[in-house]
């Protein structure tokens, strides 16, 4: 005993003190800065999104009236960074927890009883080094404590000083049970201390149990191990902007056999034709699993009418839908209009029709990774497509010979596509990948007169960066 | 990794930094959360809210002093703001002596249960008990942090003091009746 400024006795006990933290901190702090970031990140892609809507407003501008096209695109330009240029509120909310005064109570509540514990056994067997007993009881198997408690009670029922504590123990005598866990927890805090002092840091190494020292290593090992598998999924999701080039094979075909040309020739055979398409493409990973996509492609597709033949001597447009301006003819169908045909028809070999037409296509899509394996990737996409109308042709072909035909009239500047597919990524270094994705693209309004449905289907390859 | 390095990158918002800088601080900052806050709940929200602030104010941080204790200025801060507004009653100031003598067995005395004491006090005197006697603090600075008087201060840590005295005192009265 020793006479002590009280100032003294608190800073000398508590000037080195540490404490673990529960890791479910971390886990939930990392939640918050994730949760910032994830915000951050969707304004960005509204903002792109914004971008994009602009461009293909403009195009749609500029393909339907043709004047000034610039300058409505500058203004919507400008409209949106003025938006942007705001400064943006990003409202934080922690979540505050209620505090239960229960909890608080059963704190104390352990902590009484704990020390009561230490208390009886200190009586029981005693020994002079209470640190030694206090890490003994960690041993205690509920059974054990219970009995101790009940011991506890007897005892201080006698003491009239400890009336008042009388009260928690029998509470915690009646509930043993449930409080079990939260003794646990209660020492896991004070096996969490860490004694700096180096004298106590001997005593405590000396007597803590093997068991409490691992439980602290692997608590620690623990929160290592959620930090470096954190720190894994970090750096995937870091890289979020992928640009790649691509390039596909297109096949393209229709749904029904009705032709664009001419509904006269919706008997005749048909061919889709194989082209191919090119393109870059930009994606913006959103999360592990989800990542959104634009880009633009340059799109030819077609379809070949066969074995018709052209009457050459009329001098009407030879199909419903065409302006061909290279004949004056008007045409019959060859394999259909045998009654008909006069000589001069009869000797013409079959001719083909071969429709031809390109598009600029602005692909907006979402994709969902289904599985996800070393350094391979599949996803799923889906979304849908803009095409702006950049190539209209039609050429005649006899006997191998091309003639440059006219153009189709009932092609519409602008439809879409919706697409769907998959995705096959190789990630052959950190920042590069090599994909391939067949995709289905099913056109709508591609004419404004005829029911041919046209589709396409192509095989996407392309080399990927990301960063 | 220095910790102007980390610094940087925790600037940059890297995850991997920011890891790692909870890692090297947490504890030191728990035990301060511990000893300012009411229990081990509210110590952890208030870790979990210095170090929010920490991060996202970190380009605030100047490097003129040292890392560590300007984090703890934020964690400290940061529960103040907490315990702020609550008002404790100004009893009228008795004398009490600025120095508290005790006897006490020290070898008995474990650091959790002057943490219990001192969680236990009412919020002002808990906070500036440690903010004047831990942290060092002037009742001068005290009083800006929380908004009161100097005299408020230097009497809310006079009876801070002769509470944890008191608690000291009950705790062993009861350790001797039960030898």
């Amino acid at each position: 005993m020793s006479s002590k400024n009280i100032d003294r006795l608190f800073q000398e006990k508590l000037k080195d003190f540490e404490a673990i933290p529960n890791p479910a901190v971390w886990n939930k702090i990392e939640t918050s800065l994730q949760h910032k970031k994830k915000q951050r990140k969707a304004f960005i892609w509204y903002r792109l999104g914004g971008v994009a809507a602009a461009l293909l407003l403009g195009f749609f501008v500029f393909t339907n009236t043709a004047t000034e096209p610039t300058i409505e695109i500058e203004e919507t330009i400008t409209d949106i960074e003025k938006n942007n240029s705001k400064p943006i509120e990003i409202k934080t909310t922690t979540p505050k927890t209620d505090f239960q005064p229960n909890s608080t109570i059963n704190n104390s509540t352990i902590v009484s009883t704990e020390k009561t514990i230490l208390k009886t056994e200190k009586k029981q067997q005693p020994t002079p080094n209470t640190k030694t007993q206090k890490k003994n009881r960690s041993k205690l198997n509920p059974q054990q404590i219970a009995g101790l408690n009940a011991i506890e009670v007897d005892k201080i029922a006698a003491s009239p000083q400890n009336i008042g504590k009388k009260k928690h123990l029998t509470h915690f005598d009646t509930s043993i049970g449930e409080l079990n866990d939260s003794i646990i927890k209660g020492k896991t805090i004070f096996e969490g201390l860490v004694y700096n002092d180096s004298l106590q840091q001997e005593s405590y190494a000396k007597t803590v149990p093997d068991t409490v020292l691992k439980k602290q290593l692997f608590q620690q090992k623990n929160l290592e191990e959620i930090v470096a598998l954190e720190e894994i999924d970090k750096e995937k999701i870091e890289h979020q902007w992928i640009v790649s080039s691509n390039i596909s094979q297109l096949y393209s075909n229709t749904l029904s056999n009705k032709s664009s040309l001419d509904p006269l020739l919706n008997d005749a055979k048909k061919e889709g034709s194989t082209s191919n398409s090119f393109g870059l493409k930009i994606a913006y990973q959103a999360s592990k699993k989800w990542t959104f996509q634009t880009g633009i492609h340059s799109v030819e597709l077609g379809q070949t009418t066969k074995e018709i033949a052209l009457n050459r001597n009329s001098s009407f447009q030879p199909f419903a839908n065409t302006e061909i301006s290279s004949f004056k003819n008007t045409t019959s169908n060859f394999s259909n209009d045998n009654n008909g045909l006069n000589d001069e028809v009869k000797n013409t070999s079959p001719e083909n029709i071969t429709q031809t037409y390109g598009y600029l296509e602005i692909p907006m899509e979402v994709k969902y990774a289904l599985l996800e394996k070393n350094k391979f990737r599949l996803q799923l996409i889906g979304g849908f497509s803009t095409l702006v109308l950049t190539k209209n042709e039609i050429q005649i072909e006899k006997s191998n010979l091309l003639y440059s035909g006219g153009e189709a009239t009932n092609l519409n500047s602008l439809n879409f596509s919706v697409n769907f597919g998959t995705d096959f990524e190789y990630h052959f270094s950190k920042n590069w990948f090599f994909d391939i994705s067949p995709m289905i693209k099913m056109q709508t309004s591609t004419y404004n007169t005829s029911g041919n449905k046209p589709y396409f289907f192509g095989i996407y390859t392309g080399i990927n960066y990301k960063f | 990794m220095s910790i102007d390095t980390l610094v940087e990158q925790c600037m940059q918002k890297k995850p991997k930094a920011q890891a790692e800088v909870y890692q090297l601080y947490a504890r030191k900052l728990y035990a301060t959360c511990l000893k300012y806050s009411r229990n081990q709940q509210e110590a952890e929200d208030n870790l979990h809210d210095g170090f929010i602030t920490i991060f996202n104010k970190i380009t605030q941080y100047k490097s003129k002093g040292s890392f560590e204790g300007w984090m703890k200025r934020i964690v400290i801060n940061t529960t103040l703001e907490k315990y702020r507004k609550d008002k404790t009653l100004n009893l009228i100031t008795e004398e009490i002596p600025d120095e508290i003598v005790l006897d006490i067995d020290e070898e008995n005395i474990q650091i959790e249960l002057l943490l219990k004491f001192i969680q236990e006090l009412p919020n002002r005197y808990r906070l500036v008990f440690n903010l004047y006697v831990l942290d060092d603090y002037s009742h001068r600075e005290i009083a800006e942090m929380l908004h009161i008087s100097e005299g408020t201060s230097k009497s809310n840590l006079s009876r801070a003091r002769m509470l944890l005295k008191e608690k000291l005192e009950t705790n062993k009265q009861q350790n001797l009746n039960t030898f």
